[in-house]
């Protein structure tokens, strides 16, 4: 009679013990973590920003501090707050510098700059040379008080442009020193 | 043997007490030294009793060139012929025949010392007009010794002697031409001629240095050369309208500058209408009468292309944007005038404006920012006398302004909502005034500029 149990067939019965194991294991299901969330709310927390208007001559601005919500302190999410701020207008005595109730601007930041889009409804106002400077350099001097910010570069209609409304240079970043 | 012996020792022990301070080669004597070369100290040799220079040395100060055995010295406004005379002594002897422009004279020449060329220092200082002494080569102080005059047809000239030659610089504005001597002496007058072109020259100091200024009519050309008068040198002013107008085309634009107005199209500007292009036309043809050349950016309601503006800006001599204030809830008031400031984004203009020394053209190509405050102030100063209220403010991004090359402002006529300015400026009479003050005020600086001067 023939021996069953040799060292070769003692083997081969554990390896294919071991590929009914190794089978039964990867059909499982395999455990799932939670879906990710991207863009969570996160914790609301209130900022404080300075909003620059205009005088009553359209030649110095007038300044508010006010505190607004911002979901997550970035400098995104708060330089995005204060257009919002800017289109809501000032609660002193200071001029709006954006129509109120418009579109608010998009506002993106790449490190140290800044970009804004102006809506191409703005390219319709009717803004002299002053105001058209009182304008851009409101958004420039609100921008450059969020943390980090260099200079601010303006889009309009989300298209690079020379001018808003024919009287201002935009084709460089605009820094602090451009609206003293 | 001994006797024969000390004879072949006696000249070796003696050779070495004749090369100290001596250097003989072949039958040439000569000692190293050195020399004082227009303040810096300089090596020379003596040979046979002549001082004499190395063409490296002297081609700091001169231009040296060989042709054969004649060798060309060109410095100081003389030109010197010398022969190349190999035989040392004989090149150091008197007994040569040289070129000193053109005068020939006996005198000492060059020679070849070691296969180097060496040139003699008294022959030098004779030709170029400078001072010799032994050890010591120098200049004169560069003096104005006289002034002549002729006066011609179509040309008049003016003759200005100099014990030596210096180095000159000619300035042209549109209206006169400068000749700078530099470091030379002189009497500070005014010299009158019989001449119809060129009346009077004026000699003046102006630091180290003397300057004569001739007066350059309209149709006037000028030239000015030098020309070598034995120890002495010539230079020559001719001014006339026989002589090529060969003014750069730059000084020449001063006399046909170009005013560009620029009124600002306003899609609704409520009760005044368009009285940014009423002042314009009236501005400009104000000046167009008086005879300057000037453009508007647009005739009527169609509005030029930003590109087409900033084309214009750039060839403007002055460009003058007229606006009116507009701005939601805005309660100011009067006139505006803006300047630029800051730089101009333009490369090319703010380094040319920012470049230490600029000479006269590069200010002819690019205005700096006191030609602004120039119109500036002359614009208010004819809004003063209107009892206009004018106010002064800066832009720094202007796009128009910013590609001007001369003078360019804003003016803001002023506000929309303003009934006084809105009445001011709806009233004919008034709008003309402002016409007037515009174009008077924009005259009377490009009249000065002109003329070289400041408003």
């Amino acid at each position: 009679m023939r021996r069953v149990l040799t060292p070769f067939n003692v083997i081969c019965l554990l390896l294919f013990a071991a590929s009914v194991a190794a089978y039964l294991l990867v059909q499982e299901e395999p455990e799932l973590s939670g879906v990710p969330v991207y863009g969570e709310a996160g914790e609301v927390t209130d900022v404080a920003v300075t909003l620059y208007f205009s005088d009553a001559d359209v030649q110095a601005f007038r300044t508010e501090e006010r505190r607004i919500s911002v979901q997550r302190d970035t400098p995104l999410n708060v330089a995005q707050a204060a257009l919002a701020g800017l289109v809501a207008g000032p609660s002193g005595d200071g001029l709006a510098v954006l129509p109120p109730n418009s579109e608010v601007p998009d506002v993106w930041v790449r490190g140290e700059h800044f970009f804004v889009n102006l809506p191409g409804s703005y390219t319709r106002l009717n803004y002299g040379t002053s105001g058209e400077n009182m304008l851009v350099c409101s958004i420039t001097r609100t921008l450059l008080d969020v943390r980090g910010a260099r200079d601010v570069s303006f889009l309009v209609g989300g298209r690079s442009a020379d001018t808003l409304l024919g009287h201002l240079d935009l084709r460089e970043p605009f820094t602090r020193e451009d609206c003293n | 043997m001994k006797r024969h012996l000390a004879r072949l020792l006696l000249p070796m022990m003696l050779a070495p007490v004749g090369v100290l301070g001596t250097a003989g080669i072949a039958n040439a004597q000569f000692s190293v030294t050195r020399f004082d070369f227009l303040g810096r100290s300089a090596p020379s040799v003596i040979l046979h009793g002549a001082e004499f220079a190395r063409d490296d040395t002297l081609s700091s100060q001169l231009r040296l060139t060989r042709s054969g055995d004649i060798i060309r010295v060109a410095g100081f406004g003389h030109v010197l012929l010398l022969p190349l005379d190999r035989d040392q002594q004989r090149a150091a002897s008197e007994f040569n025949t040289v070129q000193l422009d053109a005068e020939r004279v006996n005198a000492r020449t060059a020679t070849l010392i070691n296969g180097k060329l060496y040139l003699p220092l008294d022959t030098l200082a004779r030709g170029l007009g400078a001072q010799y002494e032994p050890g010591k080569f120098t200049l004169p102080q560069a003096e104005l010794t006289g002034v002549s005059s002729h006066a011609g047809r179509d040309a008049d000239r003016v003759v200005l002697d100099l014990n030596r030659d210096v180095r000159y610089d000619v300035r042209v504005t549109p209206s006169e031409v400068r000749v700078v001597l530099y470091g030379a002496r002189g009497a500070e007058r005014t010299y009158t001629t019989r001449g119809r072109h060129l009346p009077r020259v004026q000699v003046a100091r102006q630091g180290g240095n003397l300057v004569l200024s001739a007066p350059l009519g309209k149709n006037d050309g000028y030239r000015v050369y030098r020309t070598p008068k034995s120890q002495q040198v010539r230079l020559v002013l001719d001014v006339g309208p026989g002589i090529v107008r060969n003014l750069p085309a730059l000084a020449a634009r001063a006399h046909k500058p170009l005013i560009v107005l620029d009124p600002v199209g306003v899609d609704d500007s409520g009760q005044l209408g368009d009285v940014a292009l009423e002042v314009a036309r009236e501005a400009g043809e104000l000046l167009s009468s008086a005879g300057w050349q000037v453009r508007l950016t647009r005739a009527g309601k169609s509005l030029a292309s930003l590109a087409e503006r900033a084309d214009l800006a750039r060839e403007s001599d002055v460009f003058l944007t007229l606006d009116v204030g507009r701005f939601p809830g805005a309660s100011g008031s009067g006139l505006t005038v803006y300047e630029h400031g800051g730089p101009s984004g333009v490369a090319l203009l703010d380094n040319v404006r920012q470049a230490g020394e600029r000479d006269l053209l590069s200010r002819m190509a690019v205005s700096d920012s006191g030609a602004n405050r120039r119109l500036v102030q002359l614009l208010q100063g004819e809004f003063k006398a209107l009892d206009v209220p004018a106010k002064t403010a800066s832009v720094d991004r202007l796009y128009l302004l910013r590609e001007a090359p001369h003078v360019a402002l804003l003016v803001q006529l002023g506000w929309v909502h303003s009934d006084a300015d809105s009445s001011r400026l709806r009233s004919e009479g008034r709008r003309r005034e402002i016409s007037v003050a515009l174009a008077r005020g924009i005259a009377t600086y490009l009249s000065a500029r002109a003329a070289g001067g400041t408003p």
